[in-house]
């Protein structure tokens, strides 16, 4: 069931009036939500319910066996059961039959042909959103940050929550459960904020995401695009995903604040970050801290030398560019990533040792805003280039596309092919200016109202005239 | 939490909007065509078919009127079919997403015309195949009723149809180039012609040959429908099956086309058929899997048109 399609309207329609007739009874609420979310998930497949009722069998009572148990060892080893379950379930759906065309692969480079049998897996919709949140839970009652919950009814619902089930935000259970199982009412504040977080999303989605999309695919499917087309292609590209998963993340925060739930901010304006931490910081924030907290820091973190944080930030974005998808592309991006975080620790240094030092205080005001701005530019141009390994379906096209760039850009064609994409992107680019001006993501909620009533019908009449409405899913699902 | 000020006034920014958008989409909808946004907006290709074909009616003097699918609008041409029947001969031939229900819905407007003696159904075998289901996902017979204000017997359009007919007719579209470039242009060419519009692809590109003939109950009771509206009129109505290219179909699809409509002339012998099996012709004479090339499409009218005149001669 898909956020932009009549037949979620319809059963909002239907679940709303029931969730705020009886939400100030908890256990049934509990209930009505995880039956929403049932029919909700259900609806792509029934099957998909079974792997998630497993998970949250499995988690619910390995945490309250963790929370039991006194004997640290013991303790430990359940937390091992719980991750290898959660590990099993989630690399057979998504990476079995990766992991044996990469061995094929291996194999054959030296020289060993091998037939590996490859099975005929459906990926269910979600799985590496629901795992991650289910994973945290368990590891954070290990961790003594969380007391368990006594109630299947209240975890499922926590891990089925259908705003955020299929693409995030990654909630944590010490966030999230309390709101769940606590009376509430949604304030006069979460309706509105929400009402114009699902409306601006809906708009980030069929307006500009899925008509980038019919700039994006084209290049990316062609044979052998021009440098030109390839540029514009990633430039279409970059705002593409952002504008398709971010509207998925306000449209989900937008829906939860209707029901009186607040969900963690996912993205906060990524594309005015002017290097790769910041960039993290901004971007799926919800991964990038859950990969922070359950892998990064676990890992040593940056207390360990400078050898071991490269290390680890290498281990964490490979990873974290895995749990993508099971594609060497996604892998290669992760890598990039790493190298590009693990690269700025090293300038950061040198810069503020020695860069700063050259600059004379009477210009260091205009030459650190001249860094910032070609910090930025530097920066979203190294975002692109990420973008092209991500969107990329093979090390083939990958190698075709950076040799293809290195042939430069044709003024001529660049010139005819920006309009659209200019079009597109610009009530995005104005909206995000405000954004950042105002420090403020709701800036269009505290302006006077006539502007407010104009971007409301400006948005509806971009939708209804220009909107792509034959729009399909949110490119997150397939993760 | 975004700095929230003027708390009170919120709603009203919402509900102004709102109100500004239903009185300017009214006006939109009061003033425009009623499919689609003209002349403010040009039409999508699809809607511009039928709206220019539907123009045709206006002050229409034809006593032979060609409805049906794609393969009749790009195969018809009336002036080769006039030419063997000595009479004025009208193409309102739209597309197969119309469905046969949309095609004997434009019939049943053409004949109010007093003037209207036969009706030539033409389709191709695919026409038939159009479910209740697969018309409402294409939406252009419900947009269709919606818009003109029409009840049909089989269709009733669905809310979904309402909401697709009052967005798609304050789309903007861009009119494509093989239409002429502009509404205005095509309705010209097409009144010039009388309803005949050339197939402007040169040549048939490579495809699948068919091999199953699935008919939908639907799409039969759709061309079913023409007997209840001749029914008290002295129209006489006559079923074309338009030629397939060679290499689109099997032995088998053909065979199971013609069982299907020996079948039916045989069950409902009222519906007359002018051809007795589906034609299969050389692919270089189409220029898509249903279109015949310009030259071709004059000389299978000419045919078409020695096959009507015989059925006339003898039905009177």
């Amino acid at each position: 069931m898909l956020f932009n399609s009549f037949l979620f309207l319809a059963f909002y329609s239907v679940f709303y009036p029931i969730y705020s007739a009886i939400r100030q009874n908890v256990s049934l609420r509990c209930l009505v939500v995880l039956l929403g979310s049932t029919i909700f998930y259900g609806w792509w497949d029934w099957r998909f319910l079974l792997l998630m009722s497993f998970t949250i069998v499995v988690d619910y009572n390995i945490g309250r066996k963790i929370h039991e148990q006194t004997e640290e060892k013991k303790r430990k080893r359940l937390l091992f059961l719980s991750i290898f379950a959660n590990l099993l379930v989630l690399c057979f759906f998504k990476y079995f039959n990766f992991f044996l065309q990469s061995t094929e692969r291996v194999l054959s480079g030296i020289g060993l042909s091998v037939d590996m049998p490859l099975l005929n897996i459906i990926l269910p919709v979600g799985i590496s959103f629901y795992t991650f949140q289910s994973m945290s839970y368990v590891v954070d009652i290990y961790r003594r940050q969380i007391k368990p919950t006594d109630n299947i009814v209240h975890y499922a619902t926590y891990v089925s929550f259908f705003p955020q089930l299929v693409a995030g935000p990654i909630e944590r259970a010490s966030r999230l459960l309390p709101q769940l199982v606590s009376k509430r009412k949604p304030t006069y504040e979460q309706i509105t904020e929400g009402c114009y977080l699902i409306y601006w999303g809906l708009f980030k989605k069929l307006f500009i995401a899925d008509n980038l999309a019919r700039i994006v695919d084209p290049i990316y499917n062609a044979p052998d695009p021009s440098s030109t087309q390839i540029i514009v292609g990633t430039y279409a590209f970059a705002f593409q995903i952002y504008c398709d998963f971010s509207a998925y993340s306000d449209i989900a925060r937008g829906l939860a604040k209707t029901m009186g739930v607040d969900l963690m901010l996912n993205f906060n304006l990524p594309y005015t970050a002017k290097n790769p931490a910041e960039f993290w910081k901004r971007w799926h924030i919800s991964l990038s801290t859950w990969l922070r907290d359950y892998l990064y820091k676990p890992l040593g973190g940056n207390r360990s030398g400078k050898l071991n944080t490269a290390r680890n930030l290498m281990v964490t974005m490979l990873l974290g560019g895995l749990w993508h998808g099971a594609n060497t592309n996604f892998v290669i991006w992760g890598a990039f990533q790493g190298c590009l975080l693990v690269i700025h620790r090293a300038y950061r240094v040198f810069a503020d040792s020695y860069l700063t030092k050259l600059v004379p205080d009477t210009y260091k005001a205009t030459a650190s805003k001249l860094n910032r701005f070609i910090s930025w530019f530097v920066f979203f141009h190294l975002m692109c280039i990420g973008w092209l390994l991500f969107r990329a379906t093979s090390e083939a096209q990958i190698s075709y596309m950076l040799f293809t760039l290195l042939e430069g850009i044709e003024i001529g064609e660049f010139i005819r092919m920006l309009p659209k994409l200019v079009f597109y992107i610009s009530p995005l680019l104005l909206m995000q200016y405000f954004q950042y001006k105002h420090n403020d993501l709701n800036i269009l909620l505290s302006m006077p109202m006539p502007i407010r009533m104009g971007a409301y019908i400006a948005m509806f009449y971009l939708m209804v005239s220009s909107g792509a409405l034959d729009s399909g899913e949110f490119i997150y699902f397939q993760f | 939490m975004s700095k929230l000020k003027n708390e009170s006034k919120y709603p009203l920014a919402a509900i102004f909007a709102i109100v500004v958008i239903l009185l300017c989409s009214t006006a939109f909808v009061s003033y425009t065509e009623r499919l689609s946004g003209l002349p403010l907006l040009e039409p999508s290709a699809d809607d511009a078919v039928v709206i220019a074909k539907r123009s045709l009616l206006d002050g229409m003097d034809s006593s032979i009127v060609f409805v049906g699918d794609s393969s009749t609008f790009h195969g018809i041409v009336p002036s080769a079919v006039s030419a063997e029947l000595n009479d004025t001969v009208i193409n309102l031939g739209t597309l197969s997403s119309m469905t046969t229900a949309g095609f004997s819905e434009i019939a049943n407007e053409a004949i109010k015309d007093d003037g209207v003696t036969t009706i030539v159904y033409g389709i191709v075998p695919k026409s038939l195949e159009v479910s209740e289901s697969k018309a409402a996902e294409m939406g252009m017979l419900g947009r269709y009723l919606t818009a003109y204000g029409r009840h049909h017997t089989l269709y009733i359009p669905s809310i979904n149809d309402k909401l697709d007919w009052f967005i798609k007719k304050q789309r903007i579209n861009i009119f494509p180039a093989e239409f002429e470039g502009s509404y205005k242009k095509f309705q010209r060419k097409l009144q010039e012609h009388n309803g005949f519009y050339p197939e402007k692809s040169k040549k048939l590109a490579a495809g699948k040959a068919r091999d199953v003939f699935q008919p939908d109950e639907f799409s039969l009771n759709g061309l079913l429908l023409m007997r209840d509206i001749v029914s008290t009129t002295n129209v006489n109505v006559y079923l074309l099956i338009n030629p397939k290219p060679k290499g689109f179909v099997t032995s088998g699809f053909v065979k199971s086309v013609n069982d299907y409509f020996n079948a039916m002339q045989k069950k409902y012998p009222d519906i007359k058929h002018l051809t007795k099996k589906l034609e299969i012709r050389d692919d270089s004479e189409f220029g898509s899997e249903s279109h015949l090339l310009p030259d071709h499409a004059m000389q299978y009218s000419q045919y078409v048109g020695k096959m009507l005149k015989s059925e006339l001669e003898r039905d009177i």
